[in-house]
Order: C-alpha cells, then sequence, then structure tokens
C-alpha cells in the first residue's frame, strides 16, 4: 500500500486551491480521503498533485439557506448526520448517510466527497437524485455554477466537474411539512455498499399524495429516477396499497457491468421490492405515532 | 465468576483461579494500542523487500530482465531464482505422506509459474515506496499455458500442472474401517449426495510481515516475523538455507491473529534473510491486504461425494466418502492436514461401524490451500451433519433423536474410530457427553414441541424461520509436544518460558492461572515470557487448539517441578525432614506448626549463588524446564444450534438465535473459551453468508480487497448464547483439550442446515457451504411464493 509519488498542496482559498488544480492535468481534489487514499495505495489513481482542500476555510458549513439545505465540501458524513438540522429539514439525507460506511469513515469522509467520486454502488447520489440536489461547481477560470443532480452523475466515478475545477458543496431542498422520508437497501454486511437501495420521500396533505420522489442506485452506472411510480402515486391516496401498485411500475434498465457481486436478474427481481419498502418506511413516518 | 480474591493469612484456603473468568492480563497493553506487531519494528539503516509477483496463473517465464531496476537509483539489490537456487532449497512441507508426489515450492519461481502471486523476482531499496516504483521496471516475459482452476478437470487431468508426474492428485489418502460393501449390500436405503465447499481464507487483521537482520560482528541473523510457530521457522530456515539453527534467532512479537495463515513457513521468510546476508543492513516486508489476498495460504475449497447405508430402523451403518482437496499450486508447509482431517473425522459423534475414504489432494493454479482454523473438519461437520437431516427428513425422525440414535454414548469411550490424521495420530475418541450436549443445544434453542407450529404460523405470515443443528467431534491438543521453563527470582516473581507462542488466544492470562494455581501465589507475580527462540530454548507452536492443553500443562508442571525443589530447600533452611513439609499459598510450612513457614521468595533466594551454599548434590535456582508430551488426541465436542430468518421477497437472512454448547474438559478460563467461540462462529459464519476467495476460469483471484472480499463485523453477528460442559480428558494431567477452533467447525453446517430447515417448503436441497448470498438464495425461492 505505497502510493505514487504526488505532490501535496494545503491551499486555505478556493483561488489558492484552483491555482493549484491548474498546476498539471493530473491534479486532483482530496477531501476526506476515504475514497481517494486507497486508490492512490492501490496505485488505481497515480495523481501528480493533490490538493487538500480541508484547510479552505468555510467550507464547512451545514446551513439553511433560501428552502435548501447546504452542505459544504469539508462538511464530514459524520457531522452532517449529526446535524439537527438534517435530520429535522431534509431527513431523507440522514436515513440515507446512516447506512453509508462505518463511524471510522464518516468521521473523515465527506457528503460532497462521496457524491464526486460517484461509486454506483453509493447510497447518496441516489438521495440527490431523488431531492434535485443542486451542486455548486466552480471552473476553472473561478466562474461559479449550480449543476442539478440530473446532470451531475455523468457515469460510474465520472461528474460533471470540469477538470480543474471543484464542488463547493451540495444543497437540498428542505421536506415540506407532512413529509415522510425512507431508505432501503440491501447489503453484503452491515454499513457496506449498496447491492441495491432505494430513497423515497412522500408529501402528503389530507390524504393524498402532493410530491413522490424516488431514486434508486446499484441499477446501472447512474441513479435512476422512478418517475412511472412517482406519478402513479402523485394526486392519489397515502395508502399501503397505492404504494405497493406503485412500486411494481418501478423499472430501469439493470447492467451487469455495474456490480460482478450482484446477477442482473437479482437486482431487477428484488428492485420492486427496495421501492416498495422505501416507500412504506417513508409513508410510516406519515402515521401520526399511536 | 469473578476473579478469585486471594484470602489473607497463612493458613486460609487460596481459590483457585482455574474455572474463573480472569480477565485478559494482555488487552490493557493491546488495546490501548501498545502492541508492538512487525509493522512496528523499525531499525536504523532498514531497507525494504518488494515482490515481482506473477500476473499469469500457468505460464512459462521465458525471460527476466531486471538491468532497469538494477539501474534505478535507490535499488540496492534484485535476486531471481537464478541467483539462490544455489543456496535455497524448496520450502518444506511436513504433513506430506510418504507417496505423495513432491511438489514443493521455491523461494523464486522456477522457470514456471502456477497461480497468481507466486514470487518471481525480489528487490531491495532504501525506501518502502522506491521498492513499490522499483517493481514496474522488472521486466518479465511470459508463454502462458493453460489454466485449470476447477476441481474435476484438474482431477480429469488434461491440463498439468507437473507433466512430469503425469496426474494432478498428488496425494490419495486413504481411511479403512470395516466391511463397508457388506454394510452396503445389507442396507435398506442408500443415501448418495455431493457437496461443493468454496474457498475461503483466515485474512487475520495483521498481515504477515518480516525483518532479518544480520549482526556483523557474530554473524547471527535473527528472523522477526509474524508466525505462530517462531521455532518451527528457526527449523525451516536453518534447513532452507543450510544455515546451523545455532546461528538464527526467530522472533514472533504480537501477532495479530494467525488462523492457521501463520501457520505456514513462506517465501518471504527466506527472501528477507537472503538479502540481509548480502547488504548487512535491516530487511523489511509487510505484506499488503491486496498481497495477502494471494500470498498467504488460502483455505477449505474441497469437493465431497458420500454414499451412506442405513437401516430402516434408522440406523446409519457405513459411510463410503471420496473428497478432493483443491490444494492450490504446491504443497505448502501443511498440505495435506485439511484433507486428511476431513476423512479422518467426517463420522463425527456418530458410531458408523463401516467407514471408507478416500481423500485426494489435487494441485489446481490457485494459491496453496493449508490449513485454517478447523482445518478439515467444517467441511466434514457440514458434509456429515445434512445428510443426517436428509436422513431424517426422508425416514421422517425427529432430527435430534436420529442423532441420538447413532451418536457414541458415554459408555462407549474410549473408542477407536479406525482412522489416522496426518502427524496427529490415531483417531481414539477420549471423553465426552454428546448426547446430552446436543440435547442441551437443542432445548436452548427452542426445538421443543412447539418449534413446528411457530414455524408453520410464521410461515403463514411470510416470514421463513428455520433452525439448524451442527454436532461435532475435533481433534484438538496435538503434540507432540510442548516445552516450558518456570523460574523464580530472588524477590519470589516468578517468569514463564513457553515454546507456544500466542497470536491473540490469551496465553499471558491461561498460563499464568495454571502457574499461580500450581504454586499458590498472586496472578500478578507471573511473568510470561515467549515468541523470541533466543529467550525459550524450545517450542512447537500455537495451532490445532494445542497450546493451552499442551503448553499449559508444560508449564504447570514445571511449576510443579520448581515447588518440589522449593520444598527441597526449604526443609535444608528449617533443617526437618522435606515429609513434614506441606506446600500452602505460596510457601512451605512445617506440618502442624503453622507459623514455621517459608515463602516462595525467601526460599528462591536461598538458592541463590550468593547465599548460604546448599547441601552437595542440590540445584541452585528455583527454575526447571518441563517438556509435555501429549499422550494422544484430546477429542473436543460441541454442537452448534441457529435460528435464521430467511427474507424471501430479497434472499437476505438473519441469525436470530445462536448457541453453542460445548466441552472441551477442564475450563481454565471461561471468558477466554467464550472468546475463541465467538470469534469462530464468526469465521463460520463469514465463510457461509459472505466470504469466497472466488477465481476466474482463466485464474485471476476476484477479491482485491476488503471492499470485494467480504467479511463480517460486529453489525452482522448474532448474540451467541455458550453453554459449557466438562469432560476432563484422562490424556491431560490436568483434564484439559482444545477450545480454539470449533466455533468455526460447527457453524457452517449449523447454518445451513438452518437455512435449508427455514427454505424447506420451496423442496430445497442445499448442497454447498455457500456463500449464501443474498442473490444465490433468492434464486433457491419461486419468483411468487405465494
Ligand atoms: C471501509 C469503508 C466503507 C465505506 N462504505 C461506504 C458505503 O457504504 N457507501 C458509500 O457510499 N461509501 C462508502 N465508503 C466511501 C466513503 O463514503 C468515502 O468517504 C467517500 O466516498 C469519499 O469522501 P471523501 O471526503 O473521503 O473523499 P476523497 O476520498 O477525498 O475523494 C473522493 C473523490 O472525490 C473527489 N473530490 C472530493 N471532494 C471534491 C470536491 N470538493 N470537488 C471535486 N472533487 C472532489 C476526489 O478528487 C476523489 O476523486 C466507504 C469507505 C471505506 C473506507
Amino acid at each position: 500500500m505505497k502510493p505514487a509519488a504526488f505532490e501535496y498542496r494545503r491551499p486555505t482559498t478556493i483561488a489558492a486551491a484552483l491555482d493549484d488544480l491548474a498546476l498539471d492535468a493530473g491534479a486532483r481534489v482530496l477531501a476526506g480521503g476515504q475514497s481517494l487514499v486507497p486508490l492512490l495505495n492501490l496505485r488505481l489513481a497515480t495523481p501528480s498533485v493533490l490538493v487538500d482542500i480541508n484547510r479552505v476555510a468555510g467550507l464547512d458549513e451545514i446551513a439553511e439557506r433560501d428552502g435548501r439545505v447546504h452542505i459544504g465540501a469539508t462538511a464530514r458524513q459524520a457531522v452532517v448526520l449529526s446535524s439537527d438540522l438534517v435530520r429535522t429539514r431534509v431527513p431523507l439525507v440522514a436515513a440515507a448517510l446512516a447506512r453509508v460506511a462505518h463511524p471510522q469513515v464518516r468521521a473523515r469522509g465527506t457528503v460532497v466527497g462521496n457524491l464526486c467520486h460517484h461509486d454506483p454502488a453509493s447510497e447518496m447520489p441516489a438521495v440527490a437524485l431523488a431531492l434535485d440536489a443542486e451542486f455548486a461547481v466552480v471552473a476553472p477560470d473561478g466562474s461559479p455554477s449550480s449543476v442539478p443532480a440530473a446532470d451531475f452523475f455523468l457515469d460510474s466515478f465520472a461528474v460533471a466537474v470540469p477538470a480543474g475545477g471543484l464542488v463547493t458543496g451540495v444543497s437540498f431542498p428542505v421536506a415540506p411539512p407532512g413529509t415522510g422520508a425512507g431508505f432501503y437497501e440491501i447489503a453484503r454486511k452491515a454499513k457496506d455498499f449498496a447491492l441495491i437501495a432505494a430513497a423515497a420521500q412522500l408529501t402528503v396533505a389530507a390524504g393524498t399524495v402532493t410530491e413522490a420522489r424516488v431514486a434508486v442506485t446499484g441499477l446501472g452506472h447512474r441513479p435512476l429516477r422512478m418517475t412511472a411510480a412517482e406519478q402513479s402515486l402523485t394526486g392519489g391516496p397515502s395508502t399501503a396499497e397505492a404504494v405497493r401498485d406503485a412500486a411494481r411500475l418501478a423499472r430501469g434498465e439493470v447492467l451487469a457491468a455495474v456490480n460482478t457481486r450482484s446477477p442482473a436478474a437479482y437486482r431487477s427481481r428484488v428492485l420492486p421490492v427496495v421501492v416498495c419498502r422505501a416507500l412504506t418506511s417513508a409513508l410510516a413516518q406519515l402515521e401520526p405515532t399511536p | 465468576m469473578t476473579v478469585p480474591e486471594p484470602t489473607a493469612g497463612p493458613t486460609a484456603a487460596r481459590p483457585k483461579y482455574v474455572g474463573g473468568a480472569v480477565k485478559r492480563r494482555e488487552d490493557p497493553r493491546l488495546l490501548l494500542g501498545r502492541g508492538r506487531y512487525v509493522a512496528d519494528i523499525n531499525l536504523a539503516g532498514t531497507v525494504y523487500m518488494a515482490i515481482v509477483r506473477s500476473p499469469h496463473a500457468h505460464a512459462r517465464i521465458t525471460s527476466i530482465d531486471t538491468s532497469r531496476a538494477v539501474a534505478a537509483a535507490g535499488v540496492l539489490a534484485v535476486l531471481t531464482w537464478a541467483d539462490i537456487k544455489d543456496e535455497a532449497g524448496p520450502l518444506p512441507c511436513i504433513d506430506r505422506y510418504t507417496d505423495s508426489l513432491p511438489v514443493l515450492q521455491t523461494a523464486l519461481a522456477d522457470g514456471v509459474v502456477r497461480y497468481v502471486g507466486e514470487p518471481v523476482v525480489a528487490l531491495v531499496a532504501s525506501t518502502e515506496y522506491g521498492a513499490e516504483d522499483a517493481l514496474s521496471l522488472i521486466d518479465v516475459e511470459y508463454e502462458p499455458l493453460p489454466v485449470v482452476v476447477d476441481l474435476d478437470e484438474a482431477t480429469a487431468g488434461t491440463t498439468l500442472l507437473y507433466p512430469e508426474h503425469g496426474t494432478n492428485v498428488m496425494t490419495t489418502i486413504a481411511q479403512d474401517v470395516g466391511d463397508v460393501a457388506a454394510a452396503f449390500a445389507a442396507a435398506d436405503r442408500v443415501y448418495e449426495e455431493t457437496f461443493t465447499i468454496h474457498r475461503y481464507v483466515p485474512m487475520p487483521m495483521e498481515t504477515r510481515g518480516v525483518v532479518a537482520e544480520v549482526d556483523p560482528i557474530t554473524e547471527r541473523l535473527t528472523l522477526t516475523t509474524s508466525t505462530q510457530f517462531p521455532h518451527l521457522v528457526r527449523g525451516f530456515l536453518s534447513g532452507v538455507l543450510g544455515m546451523p539453527e545455532s546461528r538464527i534467532r526467530v522472533v514472533a512479537p504480537d501477532v495479530g491473529g494467525g488462523f492457521g495463515a501463520k501457520c505456514e513457513f513462506y517465501c518471504e521468510e527466506v527472501l528477507a534473510p537472503l538479502f540481509a546476508l548480502r547488504l548487512r543492513r535491516p530487511v523489511k516486508w509487510i505484506e499488503d491486504r491486496r498481497t495477502s489476498m494471494v500470498a498467504s495460504s488460502h483455505a477449505r475449497e474441497q469437493k465431497h461425494t458420500v454414499r451412506v447405508a442405513v437401516q430402516d430402523d434408522g440406523t446409519i451403518t457405513a459411510v463410503d466418502a471420496q473428497s478432493w482437496t483443491s490444494n492450490g499450486a504446491a504443497y505448502c508447509t501443511l498440505a495435506t492436514t485439511p484433507a486428511s482431517i476431513s476423512s479422518a473425522m467426517l463420522r463425527g459423534p456418530y458410531r458408523i461401524p463401516h467407514y471408507r475414504a478416500r481423500a485426494h489432494c489435487v494441485v489446481t493454479n490457485k494459491t496453496p490451500l493449508a490449513v485454517y482454523r478447523g482445518a478439515g473438519h467444517p467441511q466434514a461437520v457440514l458434509v456429515m451433519e445434512r445428510m443426517v437431516d436428509t436422513i431424517a427428513a426422508d425416514l421422517g425422525r425427529d432430527r435430534v433423536e436420529l442423532r441420538l440414535q447413532n451418536m457414541l454414548t458415554p459408555a462407549e469411550l474410549p473408542s477407536d474410530r479406525g482412522t489416522a490424521i496426518v502427524l496427529a495420530g490415531q483417531v481414539v475418541y477420549d471423553t465426552g457427553d454428546y448426547g446430552a450436549c446436543l440435547e442441551r443445544a437443542a432445548e436452548m434453542i427452542g426445538l421443543s414441541g412447539d418449534w413446528e407450529a411457530e414455524q408453520a404460523a410464521a410461515r403463514a405470515e411470510g416470514r421463513y424461520l428455520g433452525i439448524g443443528l451442527a454436532s461435532l467431534v475435533e481433534e484438538t491438543s496435538i503434540g507432540p509436544y510442548e516445552s516450558a521453563v518456570v523460574r523464580v527470582d530472588g524477590a519470589g516473581k516468578v517468569t514463564v518460558l513457553t515454546g507456544s507462542s500466542p497470536h491473540g488466544q490469551g496465553h499471558v492470562t491461561t498460563f499464568s492461572q495454571l502457574v499461580a494455581d500450581e504454586l499458590e501465589i498472586d496472578i500478578e507475580d507471573i511473568t510470561v515470557l515467549y515468541g523470541d527462540t533466543d529467550v525459550v530454548a524450545d517450542g512447537v507452536g500455537t495451532f490445532a487448539s494445542r497450546s493451552a492443553a499442551i503448553g499449559g500443562a508444560a508449564a504447570r508442571k514445571a511449576a510443579g517441578v520448581v515447588k518440589e525443589k522449593a520444598l527441597g530447600v526449604a526443609a535444608h533452611v528449617l533443617e526437618i525432614d522435606v515429609a513434614d513439609l506441606e506446600w500452602r499459598n505460596g510457601a512451605a510450612h512445617v506440618r502442624g506448626v503453622p507459623a514455621r513457614a517459608r515463602t516462595l521468595g525467601e526460599l528462591a533466594s536461598a538458592a541463590t549463588a550468593w547465599n548460604a551454599p546448599l547441601p552437595g548434590g542440590m540445584e541452585f535456582n528455583l527454575e526447571a524446564t518441563y517438556q509435555h508430551q501429549a499422550g494422544g488426541i484430546a477429542f473436543s465436542h460441541a454442537t452448534h444450534a441457529a435460528k435464521v430468518g430467511v427474507d424471501v421477497e430479497t434472499g437476505e437472512v438473519t441469525v436470530l438465535d445462536y448457541v453453542v454448547v460445548h466441552d472441551c474438559g477442564t475450563v481454565i478460563n471461561p471468558t477466554i473459551v467464550e472468546g475463541q467461540v465467538h470469534g469462530g462462529v464468526a469465521q463460520g459464519l463469514g465463510g457461509t453468508f459472505m466470504e469466497e476467495l472466488a477465481y476466474s476460469p482463466d485464474g485471476q483471484p476476484l477479491p482485491m480487497t476488503l471492499q470485494d472480499y467480504i467479511m463480517p463485523t460486529l453489525g452482522d453477528m448474532p448474540w451467541i448464547r455458550t453453554d459449557h460442559m466438562e469432560s476432563p480428558t484422562p490424556l491431560n494431567p490436568y483434564g484439559m483439550k482444545g477450545a480454539g477452533e470449533g466455533g468455526a467447525t460447527g457453524a457452517p453446517g449449523a447454518l445451513v442446515n438452518a437455512l435449508q430447515d427455514a427454505l424447506a417448503p420451496f423442496g430445497v436441497n442445499l448442497t454447498s457451504d455457500g456463500p449464501w448470498t443474498p442473490d444465490k438464495v433468492l434464486a433457491l425461492i419461486p419468483e411468487d411464493p405465494a
């Protein structure tokens, strides 16, 4: 486990980080290191320059602004998970994050780094897609842009960040009143990456579903939104039966190559089950506690 | 139970440590991160070894060009087979049968590579990173050869790993008991099945590592290595290098688990010394996890076919078995032991008077296979226990009752089973009450009259529950011997030296308990030393559940000799006949005159060179060396009972309850025994549901890291409930047997039987040990189970 030689930079401003990233085409951002360092050690990644953003001031925010919860690029998974703001305002983020890795890893790993890494078996991309997260991307020339989740995840381990640019944060819309969030995952062991997982959020007013958001990870090279299921629920009753019917509409191309440890036939078969279970637990949260 | 509080006063009876849940004395240091493992050892001037390994499963090496590496800055030396072939003999295999074909490993590949990961070129550079960089500067050309990874194909022998032998079957072990043909001819029913057991691996938390150093003045070589048996490593290295043992010191510092993977002698333990001898600098190598996947021994993979002869009344009269073990590319240190144990122990606790087994050791293009916690036992238990359940189901018999009917009773023990285990000897079951153990486990797991109703009711709600049992008898406490030294200093503090070098078992605690009880002293007054062949002159090691029973007995016996010596010294000091003295509470007392006494410290002091001379012929110093020889194999036994729930929509299996009732003779420390059971069950559970070292058809190992070799964590473990039974063995002076491996031995059988029980409504017949991952389980369940 000995990485190849690299140059190490630790800027304190975004402008300096961009300068460091411009040093070489092989430069790469280092956040919590929980995915990148193993790659370095295995020499599966051999960047020429590592730009450590952990000292860039102000990137660790967790704050609510304009109806969205913003999570900065250096906010640790553990801190995000234990944040009351996150738990109450974007409960789906907390529900999924609880299934990401072990406490030791979460103490160091970041939510943004996890999303930028975009392992196709990763839980959080499904949440980002389901909730229409927005990524704050800075181009190499310093110009900011906001990239919606639907455009952010390009392929396994590929996201829409230009070479030499970086992500400063991600934001999720605050859950409207009357919202329940549910996450269901099948993994090979506790806290492991997903074989398949579904993220669901239901907003209900007077027994009617006003908004349904469902996305699944583990099927292909990007998380998939379950639009048919969402449409079938929206405007209908918030009942277990409606959820079951909607889950049967869960569809998506299942690629064998994405996870050789989990046959495509298996993932196809359990897709409606995980969608149903995620939706069911979202629904359960809406029921008045006895 | 708590730590016995030694009571005050010279006459009060002293509570015993043995049998008490004494807290592990080694833990505070280890838990606070103060362990010292090989990787923590950094000697001044250390240089670093790296190894070019074969990317091919089978290929001829057509050329090796090391010139670019040799020219690189920081690279100090490069070795190929051509450079060392006159210095380094083949690596030993100590469990070869006389008719085994010689397929030994060499420290570097000799012309042909036979598995991915086989060492081809070794180099040393001044930094770890430089050594890693230099690997890409070695140019090796290969001409690929046909690859054989499948056991059946290898047995068929169309592709040969060693064409000179004309076969891939290197050893066939035979076990013949009674008249199998007659038993089958007379059988009412015959059951036949084929089982496959997959390849998984010990995977200790600490990978392997070595530091080799040559003292420039004395010319002695010190090899620090993460091993289970430093004394054997000293002998092996001496043999391979033709260097006298007196010039070799082997040190096993703290060792972070072994489970059999470090009960092997490896090429790095030869290569690092060769470099150290050349460079006169300390040479260090630490195995990466990725390397460890291919460079540390693999385990388990076997295929079994069994035929079982049964009478209508449920009596199992005969078993006719064949097995094939996928030994990998060559014989390693312990190569035939798994096949030998599986074939010798297949019948487990059952009478089965007629038995025949042929166990074939087959070479394949994979990493060499060796022992792993339980060695061949888990496979044998899985096969036998699945068959017993199959027979019970077919005969409509209760599975506990059918087992009891066929189990040896205490009255039938000792029982010569007519089989033998390589290195260990004849299989003669000594003591135990297998039936009582089974009944207790069945009761604890809830396998009473209500169980079937509970199971049916749960099924009606879509919950599929199952209970599985596995009863086992296992070989433990093998010899041939272990040595110990007990020494008392002038202050009465005791040093125990043991040749059985630990790697997590808690020897410091259990050996202290034994010696403290023998000398009737405080446990805190005892220091246990091990793991250095210069400190402990002789030893065998820690494997095969032998340390506490054999090494512990040696330590306690040595303490007993010290006690006799102390009484002799007391007789001299007190000017009294030794017959008038008794040993109590750490002191020699004059019988009937309790106040006239000398403590162990006083006596030790009196026996030193600078105090009053002892009478002629009496030995100075309270010290004794004792070699305890095992009088035969002691057999522990257990029944595991598992309760599982299967999610029939996703194939996920949850272990809801797990019970182990076991008997390892006299229990020294129940907490440590439970720890051994828990750890073993975790490994069996990992193998049954998660772990697999799979290969592609072209011989590429599929997992690379622990991200794709899935091992259980705390979050995956059930709460394990244990119960101890104690049937002391007459083979051991203190009745002790081994407890190290039973957990791993019983778990696969119990878990697979539980899964079978849960899925029985779907008409399944499980004939493999898994790993039963959710997709494989779901494939057994029809799409719409309603
Ligand atoms: C034992 C273990 C178990 C794990 N289990 C899971 C699991 O169950 N599910 C799961 O999803 N993950 C899991 N992970 C991965 C973990 O979640 C990582 O923390 C996460 O994927 C990466 O976050 P990081 O901050 O550590 O990023 P780093 O490792 O530092 O970086 C990851 C990648 O993202 C890029 N990057 C990081 N930050 C930015 C940025 N601001 N802008 C642009 N690019 C950036 C880096 O260049 C790199 O390519 C596990 C990891 C370990 C070690």
